[in-house]
Formats: C-alpha cells, structure tokens, sequence
C-alpha cells in the first residue's frame, strides 16, 4: 500500500516530536510521526536520570518527565503518529519530480507499508559503538554490554547487567550508568577513558563518580578479557601517547561485566541515497550533550522544511541547509571542531588545577572559586555554599510495579535530599512496591527522608492485560 | 541406556552431513551427540564462509578430491537446503615478483586437482575486474564462492533430523568402552550437561568427527595415533558500506609453510566484509577452546587488510571473533595434512574423522558421502551375519523428530500450558538493522527446540542474524529478552547468550 504524505518524520524521540509538534504549528498538517518502538519517547525512557530542559524550559525533568510532557503536546496538537513501524528505507523518488521526492518504506505489525513524501525528517537517533570499534582484546563471553543497553536492561525491564563492573570509556551514558549500579548495591571498580580526559560532562564526573568515590583511569585501556562464558575478570593497562601499552602498568579485576561507553554514531542507514527533500535532525545529525539542543533543533528543522515546501511548490531549487544533504557534512565538521575545543579547554583547566568547585545545577558546569566568585548565574555561589557545608542531591532510581505493562516505574525525590543519606534512601525504596496504574507524579512517599521532600512516580504505568481481566 | 545403529560424535557440518547422508534411506538409528547447546557452534560458524575450488590441495590427496567434489554442483545442494550460495569466483593476488612462481603453481595443482575456471591475470585486467589497482599478477578462480555456513550447518541438521536422526546436545562425551567383536559395539558415556546426569548409548557404529576433539575422543579408545594442534585465526567483520566496492573474494599468494590461507578479504554473502583470518599455534598451556581475540592480531589483520585493498576503511569494523582450526601438523611441520578420513583397523565398527580443516567446509557433503558407506557396509555387513539389534524398528520410529525438547519444557512449563499461551508473533520488525520480524524470531526459537538444541542467543544469531547488524545486537537485544518472556514464557534470568554459564544476568534491579 502507498500512502501520500506531505512530510514523514521518522524516529518519535525527542528531536522528532519537536520537529512534528513544529510543523503542526506551522500549519502543516499532512503529517506523519513513524515510531518503531510501541511507545513514543525514544530513549528518554530509559533516562530515568534528571537534568532534562534545564537550559530550554530551566526546570530539572528527568527523561520520563521529558517525554511524557512530548507526548501530550502530541496529543494536544493531534499529531498523528504509528508505533510499531520501523522504516526499512528512504529512497528518491525520480518519476514524481518535486511533488514526491522521497519514498520512505516502512515495516509495521500489520504488514508492510510505503509513503511518497515531499519531505523527510530523519530524527532517527544514533547507535552505540561496541566492542567491534573499540578493540577490545580477549575472550567474548556475556556480560559485555553498551552503556545504552545495560540502561534499558536495569531501567525498562529490571536486570541487572552485572554486579562487579568495569565501566569502558567515560561518555556521560557511562557514567551514569556507575552511579546507577553503585546506587543499585553493584560494585563498579573503575571508569577506564583511553584519552587524557574524559568524555563526559564534568557535572557527571562529579554526581556520578566522586559522589561514589569510582575512580576514573584516564590514558587507560581494557587489555585482556578473561571468561569463556560469562566475564570472569578483566585487566586494564595505561597506554603512553602512541596507543602503546605501558609495562608494569596491568591491573586485574576480578569484574563480572564490562559496560561500553565509548562513542555514539548518527544512524542514518535507512537513507539509502543521499537526495534533496531529507532533513536530519537530532542526534541523527550529530551527538548532541543536551536534549535541550536536540528538542530546538527540531523545532529549527521544521522551519527549514517549510520553506523548502514553499520553494518547491513555485519550482524554485531549495538553498542547502544544515539539516540536509550536502550540509549536514559541514555541519558535522563544525561539531567535531567544536568537541575538539572543549577536549583542549578541559585539558588546559585539568593542568592548571584551578581551586574551584564545578557547580552541578546545570550542564554548564561553572567553577566557582572558593570566595564564591564566577558562574554564568546567581546560584552557583549558594550552590557552593551548599555543597562545602551540606551537600546535597536528587535521588532518581525506579521502584516496583506489581500488575502492570513495566515491572519497574523510575522514580525521583522532589527536592534534594542529603549526599549521605542516598544509601539508606535507597535501602528504603527498594522494600517498596507499588500496584497499577500508576501515574506520573503520583506521591509513593511523602516527607521521604527529608520533611517536605516527596518520592514521586516520573512516568505513567498502565494496569497489564492480564490484570484487566482478573 | 539408548541404542542406536550409528552414533556420531560432534553436530558440526561434517557430522550433521554423515547424519543427513546415512538417514537418507530410512535403513538405520541415527544419534548425534553434541557437547556445545546447537550446532555451529565450533569449526563450522568460526570461519570465512568460502566454498573453495580446490587449487590450494596436494593433488592426489582426500582433501583435494573431496574438495572439488564439494564445490561442483553446490547451487543443486544449496537449493535442497533452502540456502542463500553465490559463485562470486576468487582472486589469488600476487604483489611480488618472486610470488609469481608459486601463482603459476598453485594453477598447475588446480588444473591437476580437475579444478575448472582457472585463469591467471595480470595487471590491466587484474585493475579493471577489481576497480582498483593492486597487485601484479592473479589467479582467477571461478568456482569460487560464498555461503552462510551457520545457516549451512544448521540446514543439515534439520534435514537429517527430519530424516529421523535423533540430536542430543549438551552432551559431553566422558568415556567409550570398545565391548570388541564378539559382542555389540560401544557403549559411550557422555554427561549430560544441562542436568550433570550421566547417561549411556550404546551403538553399533562409532563415528568420531569431534572437530576439535577428536584426538581426545580418538584416545578414549586407547588410540594414541594422531594428535590435534590447534591453530586459531582470527577476523575483523566489517558492516555493509564496503560490500558495494569488494564483491570478489580476495586472497594474497599463500605461504606453503604456514598454517592458513593468509590474511585474505571476503565479501559475506549477507554483503559484510570481512579480514582475516591469522595463523597463531595455540600452546599446550592454553585451552584447546580459546577463541580469544588478541591486541597484536587485531593490528595485524588491519595493516594485511589494507595491504589487499587499500581504500579499506577500518571504521568499519563491527565485530572480531577467532576460529580454531583443528591442524594435524605442528607449527614446526607446518602446512597442511591430509584428511583422515578411515575405517579404524585396529577397533572395528570405529570410523574416526581427524583433521578436518579447510577445506572441511566445502568438503562437507562429499565426506558425508563417502562416510555414509563406510558406515552402512559396515551395517550391512553385521546384518548379514545377524549379530545386530536393529533399533530402528524399536525406538527411533515413534520418537521420529521429537528431539529432546529438554530446556524450556523443564523449566516450569509443560508443553500443553505453553502451546495455550503460545502466540505467534508478528511482522514488526525486532531487528532494523538486518530486517528481521519478531515472528521470524519466534519461529528460528521453535526449530531450535525442535532440533532438541538449547536455545541461546547464539544459537537465534546463527539462523536469524539477530545481533549481526551494525548494532551488534545494542538495541535488538533487548527486543529478544522481551519477545521470548512474553511469547515463550522465558525466564531471562535463564536465558544463555552461548553456553551453559553464559548466564546474560546478575539477577534483578528489584526482585
């Protein structure tokens, strides 16, 4: 079947809901929203983590959060969208010149189905790079997983990836990930980053590392894995500035996983040539940090194809924009400099060893001296205060589901609660349950630890089928 | 204790072809143990994928013979088995002067081994066939091609299963006692790993193709003669975008005192690329199993892979593994033994099958063949004399394809509250990257079941591709634990990537 579509936007994460959201505002309303999961969201779901929109809407939302507030404006703004449809290709459509230019095939449950399309908004996310790039030597048992993958195992469907873990490479998903092993009674010896610095942001270095005393080895490699079947024990070895490996410098740990965060890839696969009418967005177009970035940038997309719409309705030749091809190339020349230029100023800064404290409130991470000087806002200095007399964080973590579609909800305290007192919170969480439905922001606690401070639900739980019916 | 007419030790392509071979006809019992969960998972999924011509082998020799035999007419076996085969041909690159002899020589071992469609190529031609410049001279072989042995192995399996061969996996053969002549063959003593029970079989006809093992199976009956020296190869995989510039295998001028091929470039016939494999003795300290991959190696096959094709982009690069394979010379020998492929005078009604290495693969079918009679007129002849029990007509009969549906089934669930819930799935697709359904997901779950093998993520990998893709297996992972707890009833806390320990979990987040 061959349906007509103005615009197809592909992947129902963040960058695509904006962007669909966008265009509905514009008025474009022959639109569609291709999911291939069963839910929208992406991989916000999985994210049960806060410090989503800080920069964008300057609330703290954990990814739930995040998506759920997408969803509804999805909802408000009827766009309409298909879950469970994975698009196989997008192709160019030559005999339809200007009026379809691209035709997007896509597998759902029912069968499979076609769009012509004059536009394409490719939000289709990016792919983790795994052990294949990374070469990791040594044996290749289970128990070796991406960041990204360990997350939706503990956080969407209640395993724990392992329990005695090395963390490989320091992208922001890896350390995360630490801390949410730690947090779950997991030991994680190291963070192990083959560079001079890390990759993550120095705000995750500090809630997810420091917090837990998790060493970070820079200059630091993996250089044997030991298990035929499951990961019975690793070795990391320091290299020296030509990849070398250092003599002396081996280490054993007696680990049982190792959890790979060691880059991102845009996925842009089922663009099967590169024609004019697809626009990318999102971490397809490049790896963004923020999702504040991501959620603006397809909201910038859509109007960008609209104006390409407009132009080719009058037979004009669309300008190339940084959203589609040829751009996109520059575009992604411009990002790897600019990474290029934060890896050199941390280097700079790690060197000079300024006495500063990095504020944590936003993805900025300021430093702020001592006498409570810098920061690009008023509230790094009280937060420095704070953290010098009393530190404190937002505990997020997931609690359990009896009856319902999820075994677990992600959870968050609604304000922050004492640094030491996270164990013995988490010792308390993890005697709770919970039945279906539940709902996002739904108070499982109140005055949990602190006075005034709640434990609420950060994402909507529906009653199972099975449940339903008894 | 099970009796059978034949038992075959090792479920790998050569012993799954003796079995759909010998139970063709319907005349005989047929068992095969196997100590791995399913099939493939040893010598037969850990290599190029090539269904070689047969230039590289002495001429005279089995390997040779059997060789040939195996590439000519394979589209007509590839069709039996409802598997996807391309003649792509192949390109032996030579790059030096001084390797333009051995070219020359390997053609005339060809031409004397009755291979068809050898050519030798130079320069020009050599630039335009490949697109690029490399190399001064080639040796084109024609008969060349490319399969997926996984789904290979697997098709063996499955037709001699349904021919009425019974498979029992996770089956560790533990002891044979020879009961000589005058009584009835061999009782074998294998331990039965998903249960650590004992079990006995007893069988007329014992055929030894344990790969890797089979010096040590050969030893169990008091044979000392031959001795494995394992050799492992290791690869790079890389993902699709380079399919469309290398569609030819190519091969640099072989080493005659090595134990391989060399480092060659083969396009996949699901359209990867993949480098390899090295030629590293494993020693007598490490285990005979390691199918480790090593940093120097790993070096190595990029830098040989470039030497090849040098527009190669290593970026590519998605996975790397190691095979083994099973030499019957050691690193000092060097080079390549014949196969053995016999009737064992010493113990009669004892076939051994030892050393089977490249071009094992290719040969699969033929040696399948050619052990199959060995077997029946070994059979024939003990009916004749009447001294067999013809456990055909007693027991394999009725259990015709029933396998040992032993893993889910005892884990809590018996067949009828499964078949109740047992949904199909549907056409979503579970993987993106290579465009697999969920349904076809469910369905390689049942054949694997109906093998009477373990399921393993292995094991759906080897017949679906799930995990193969560019994700290797990031995303499609998590779809698979869902899809068999909620359509299979699987507990993902026994769910096992590729072995008995595998386990994929260190418990749960909240119990």
């Amino acid at each position: 079947m061959t349906l007509k579509k103005q615009v197809v936007v592909i992947g129902g994460g963040p960058a695509g809901m904006s962007a669909a959201i966008s265009l509905k505002k514009r008025g474009i309303e022959d639109i569609i929203l291709l999911e291939k999961e069963n839910r929208l969201g992406g991989v916000l779901s999985q994210c049960i983590h806060d410090g989503f929109g800080l920069i964008y809407y300057g609330r703290n939302y954990t990814g739930p959060e995040y998506a759920f507030l997408y969803e509804q404006k999805i909802s408000e703004y009827k766009v309409p969208f298909y879950t469970n449809a994975t698009v196989l290709s997008v192709r160019a459509l030559v005999e339809e010149k200007n009026s379809a230019a691209s035709l997007v095939t896509v597998q759902t449950a029912e069968g499979r189905l076609k769009y012509k399309a004059e536009a394409v908004i490719a939000a289709t996310g990016c792919r983790e790079r795994g052990r294949g790039l990374s070469r990791i030597p040594g044996t290749r048992p289970a128990g070796i997983y991406t960041a990204g993958t360990a997350q939706a195992f503990m956080n969407l469907q209640n395993f724990m990836p392992g329990k005695k873990v090395i963390i490989v490479g320091s992208g922001d998903i890896g350390l995360i990930m630490a801390r949410r092993i730690t947090l779950e009674g997991g030991k994680v010896f190291c963070v192990v980053e083959k560079e001079d610095v890390p990759g993550g942001l120095r705000r995750n270095i500090i809630q997810c590392l420091e917090d837990f005393e998790i060493p970070l080895f820079t200059n630091t490699i993996v250089a044997n894995v030991y298990g035929k079947e499951r990961v019975t024990g690793a070795d990391i070895a320091k290299i020296d500035s030509f990849g070398r490996l250092i003599d002396g410098s081996t280490r054993h740990y007696d680990c049982d996983a190792l959890i790979l965060s060691v880059g991102l890839i845009p996925e842009e696969d089922m663009i099967e040539d590169r024609h004019s009418g697809v626009f990318l967005c999102g971490n397809a177009l490049f790896v963004h940090d923020l999702v504040d970035d991501v959620t603006l940038e397809g909201e910038k997309v859509a109007g960008q194809v609209e104006t390409y719409l407009k132009r080719i309705a009058v037979d004009e030749t669309p300008e190339e924009s940084k959203y589609s091809f040829p751009g996109i190339e520059l575009t992604r020349k411009k990002r790897a400099e600019l990474m290029r230029k934060k890896k050199d100023t941390a280097r700079k800064k790690a060197e000079c060893n300024a006495k500063t404290i990095t504020c944590i409130l936003c993805p900025n991470s300021c430093e702020i001296t001592f006498d409570l000087l810098g920061g690009m806002c008023g509230k790094g200095a009280e937060y420095v205060k704070n953290e010098i007399l009393d530190p404190k964080r937002t505990l997020t973590t997931s609690v359990k589901v009896l009856g319902g579609v999820m075994p677990l909800v992600s959870v968050k305290t609604t304000g922050t609660i004492p640094k030491e007192k996270l164990r013995e919170a988490m010792k308390l969480i993890s005697s709770f349950n919970v039945e279906a439905p539940v709902k996002s922001g739904q108070i499982l606690q109140s005055d949990f630890i602190e006075e005034g401070i709640s434990l609420i639900a950060t994402k909507p739980v529906a009653k199972s089928a099975a449940e339903k019916l008894s | 204790m099970r009796q059978f007419d034949v038992l075959i030790i090792g479920a790998g392509a050569v012993g799954n072809a003796i079995a759909r071979e010998i139970s063709k006809n319907n005349m005989f019992s047929i068992a095969v143990l196997e100590k791995e969960p399913d099939t493939a998972f040893g010598i037969s999924g850990r290599n190029s994928g090539v269904l070689h011509s047969g230039f590289n082998n002495k001429p005279g020799s089995l390997m040779a013979k059997l060789c040939v035999q195996g590439s000519e007419g394979f589209e007509r076996e590839a069709e039996a088995l409802r598997i996807p085969f391309k003649r792509t041909g192949k390109l032996v690159i030579s790059r030096y002067e001084e390797d333009l002899e051995r070219l020359h020589k390997l053609k005339e071992q060809g031409d004397a081994n009755g291979v068809r469609e050898l050519r030798i190529l130079y320069r020009k031609e050599l630039a335009k066939l490949l697109g690029y410049e490399t190399g001064i001279a080639a040796l084109w072989s024609g008969m060349t091609g490319i399969f997926d042995p996984f789904l290979y192995t697997v098709a063996l399996a499955e037709t001699a299963a349904t021919q009425g061969t019974q498979f029992f996996f996770g089956r560790q053969v533990s002891g044979i006692v020879n009961k000589g002549t005058s009584e009835e063959g061999f009782v074998i003593t294998a331990e039965n790993l998903s249960s650590g029970l004992q079990e006995t079989y007893q069988a007329d006809v014992l055929i030894n193709s344990a790969g890797l093992s089979a010096d040590v199976i050969n030893r169990m009956l008091g044979l000392n003669d031959y001795s494995i020296f394992p050799c492992r190869g290791e690869y790079h995989i890389l993902d699709k975008n380079l399919s469309k510039e290398l569609k030819i295998p190519v091969y640099p001028v072989p080493n005659e005192r090595e134990g391989g091929l060399g480092v060659h470039l083969t396009p996949t016939i699901h359209g990867n690329l993949m480098i390899g494999p090295s030629a590293e003795y494993l020693s007598r300290e490490q285990e005979r199993e390691d199918y480790s991959v090593t940093h120097d190696v790993m070096e190595q096959l990029s830098d040989e892979g470039t030497n090849l094709f040098p527009g190669l982009d290593l970026g590519g690069c998605i996975r790397s593994f190691s095979g083994i394979r099973p030499k019957l010379l050691s690193e000092e020998e060097g080079g390549y033994a014949d196969f053995v492929i016999e009737k064992c005078e010493q113990v009669p009604g004892y076939i051994r099958l030892i050393g089977i290495e490249s071009p094992g693969l290719t040969s699969s079918i033929p040696i399948g063949k050619m052990v199959a009679e060995m077997a029946q007129e070994i059979l024939n002849r003990n009916r004749n004399m009447d001294r067999s029990n013809h456990y055909r007509t007693q027991e394999s009969q009725e259990k015709k394809y029933s396998g040992e549906h032993g893993h889910s089934y005892e884990r809590g669930h018996n067949k009828t509250e499964l078949s109740q819930i047992q949904k199909q799935g549907d056409q979503k697709m579970l993987c993106r990257c290579e465009g697999i359904t969920e349904e076809a997901v469910l369905s390689a779950y049942d054949r694997i079941l109906e093998l009477g093998a373990i399921p393993t993520i292995k094991g759906l990998k080897s017949r679906t591709r799930v995990t193969m893709g560019n994700c290797q297996g990031s995303f499609c992972s998590l779809n698979i634990v869902e899809l068999l707890q909620d359509k299979r009833l699987i507990d993902p806390m026994q769910l096992m990537w590729n072995g008995f320990e595998s386990r994929m979990f260190e418990g749960r987040v909240r119990g």
